[in-house]
């Protein structure tokens, strides 16, 4: 199986879009990752982020409900 | 061995292939980390989280190699992991209101667009558990998607696969420790995907720090719940006067440390009805997959 990173390839098209001279700022990024996967499975390609990767994020959010609670003070 | 990264709890170290989740003692209270760790809070989690994936390897398999192949210095704290290619969607299944989910009820009187019934308060036991996913972005905040979001993410046929197994798991955990004395309210789940691109259950399981674990008798809809193992640290951080909750954080005096030691192992002993110096810190029950 092929993989790719969606968040990678959202920077890889930002990247691409600025060199020709768009800003290409995320407005929203559920669509922008939603849209980033959409296409890499069109091309066959699963959308999933490297392990190392994966768990350098999972290892700075710290506990779970820190998190969830972190989300919630943000929202509310 | 190579350390990869350094987390708030956990580090992370590569081994040739394999990947290395080390848990220390460190303890956090409104997410912030404390200076002074609670002894074998980081085995006793690692413990449990084992406990668990043995428990659990019916429903999904796990990325557990081995629980004792890792260097005697984390003998009993370290999990030896497959190296996956992650979901990019954390798996989250509530069955309280509590956190986030409490915060998207009071708005909308949905999560993660599955509507709830009125009336529900903080600490409510749910009519039944709820899969709210949120998303893994690198940039911007993780938010809550709905399940159409997520079949637009990673496919329909995936996204139902992700939903029935994660309520799966925190059903048979939840029922598992309500009737032991611990109410499971929610978890987060992380999967990844062999090179078949089979599903594989990774992170840690069912512990305290990826779920909010509350003590029975002290159940109470309407206020805010009293965590089964680290209330002691959250009521002393209270009555601190002039601390901010923000980092830095106090230093806990020692009848806190060891009275919060004793809640970890009374979680891990009500659940798994085994006395923790049984356990042991290399014996563990690993199913792998």
């Amino acid at each position: 199986m092929q993989f790719y990173d969606p968040n990678k390839l959202i920077e890889d098209v930002q990247s691409l879009l600025r060199s020709d001279g768009l800003t290409a700022e995320i407005t929203d990024s559920l669509t922008a990752q939603i849209g980033a996967s959409t296409l890499l499975r069109g091309l066959g390609i699963t959308p999933a982020i490297d392990a190392v990767d994966a768990y350098k994020r999972i290892l700075d959010s710290g506990p779970w409900p820190d998190a969830d609670d972190r989300r919630a003070a943000r929202s509310g | 061995m190579r350390l990869v990264h350094s987390g708030k709890i956990r580090d992370l170290y590569a081994d040739g292939e394999d990947l290395i989740l080390v848990a220390s003692d460190k303890v956090s209270v409104y997410d912030v980390v404390l200076p002074t760790p609670i002894p074998d809070k980081g085995k006793i989690l690692t413990q449990l989280s084992l406990w668990w994936f043995g428990r659990l390897a019916d429903i999904a398999p796990n990325h557990v190699i081995s629980a004792t192949d890792v260097p005697a210095e984390w003998a009993g704290r370290a999990v030896r992991c497959r190296r996956l290619e992650m979901i990019p969607v954390e798996c989250i299944a509530r069955g309280y209101l509590a956190g986030l989910g409490l915060d998207s009820y009071r708005a909308s009187g949905s999560v993660s667009g599955v509507p709830l019934p009125p009336g529900l308060a903080e600490g409510s036991r749910l009519p039944e558990p709820v899969f709210t996913p949120s998303t893994k972005a690198t940039t911007g905040h993780d938010e809550f998607m709905t399940f159409d979001d997520m079949a637009a993410e990673v496919g329909t046929e995936m996204a139902a696969e992700l939903r029935r197994i994660t309520l799966e798991v925190y059903q048979r955990g939840a029922d598992l420790a309500a009737a032991r004395g611990v109410i499971i309210a929610d978890t987060k789940l992380e999967f990844g995907q062999a090179e078949d691109g089979s599903l594989v259950l990774a992170d840690e399981v069912l512990t305290s720090d990826s779920s909010r674990f509350w003590a029975a008798e002290d159940w109470q809809p309407g206020r805010p719940q009293r965590y089964l193992d680290k209330q002691f640290v959250r009521d002393w951080s209270s009555t601190i006067t002039g601390w901010d909750r923000r980092p830095p954080g106090p230093p806990i005096p020692e009848h806190v440390v060891s009275a919060t030691r004793a809640r970890y192992i009374e979680a891990f002993e009500r659940i798994t009805q085994d006395r923790w110096q049984e356990v042991g810190p290399c014996s563990s029950t690993t199913q792998t997959s």
